[in-house]
């Protein structure tokens, strides 16, 4: 390390960095953590479909019937099929982090079966929704 | 380090509020976890709600959502709520990588965006709940 030995460089470029990523082995549990930041960042920017699509509705029928022709088409369903799992993964993986908040499944099997259920549940909540929606249509 | 015998101040006055969120740590994750809450039940309706508004119809979409109360309740409470969760989670994610200039930029960009997002896509649900 040599922040101790250049006084001339700024605090911030001095500071000691952590080794990160790159030390690691590949493991479900921290797949299932980089997982719930992207579905956080594709959420965010998921947001401007969702402001298109109520900003054209409240527009009137002209560009309400550009931005449903978007969406109801095949990568229009799934880019909102994606945006869905992203909700649910994001969903379950808050419900995760509320679990380790209180305290629990911080032992190796609690938080591997937590990651497997984050996972679990976000397709099969997914899936279930989609059917659904089809199915009463 | 402060030395004691030359410094007041106490060991943790010469360290508070140079963490990366400047001193709003605690109030930053409580309102992450607090949104999170909120968003639970919100997120299963708001998400009931796009898959059942995929090829929907304008006449169908306008009945829907004139109602003063209903689906375009959950919509905006999930925008208001989420994009308020959006910011924060997105504050942290650019205290986490971002440094100086680019840090002060980001977070100025974000809260913008964060703004942006939730006037418009609100003002676009309250006028379809009004009948504009």
């Amino acid at each position: 390390m040599a922040e101790a030995n250049n006084p001339s460089q700024r605090l911030q470029d001095r500071r000691p960095l952590s080794p990160h990523l790159d030390v690691y082995k590949m493991m479900f549990t921290m797949v299932m953590s980089g997982l719930h930041r992207i579905t956080g960042m594709c959420l965010y920017a998921g947001t401007l479909l969702l402001a298109w699509y109520f900003i054209a509705a409240a527009s009137g029928p002209r560009a309400f019937e550009a931005v449903n022709w978007v969406y109801s088409s095949f990568l229009g369903r799934v880019v909102l099929f994606g945006f869905t799992w992203s909700l649910f993964h994001h969903l379950m993986g808050g419900i995760r982090h509320a679990i380790w908040d209180a305290g629990y499944m911080f032992d190796p099997k609690g938080r591997e079966l937590a990651a497997q259920g984050t996972l679990i549940g976000s397709v099969a909540l997914t899936v279930i929704f989609w059917v659904l929606a089809y199915a009463y249509r | 380090m402060s030395d004691k015998s030359s410094s007041l101040r106490s060991e943790a006055s010469t360290v508070r509020y140079l963490g990366a969120s400047r001193g709003k740590a605690t109030q930053h994750a409580l309102a992450l976890r607090l949104t999170a809450a909120a968003l639970m039940p919100l997120t299963i309706l708001f998400a009931f709600l796009v898959v059942s508004l995929v090829g929907r119809d304008y006449d169908s979409v306008m009945r829907l959502f004139s109602q003063r109360i209903g689906p375009g309740t959950i919509a905006l409470l999930f925008v208001l709520v989420g994009v308020y969760h959006m910011k924060a989670g997105m504050e942290t994610i650019i205290e986490d990588y971002a440094h100086g200039r680019w840090k002060i930029g980001l977070l100025v960009a974000n809260t913008m965006f964060a703004g942006l997002i939730a006037a418009a896509t609100a003002l676009a649900i309250v006028k379809l709940a009004v009948g504009g």
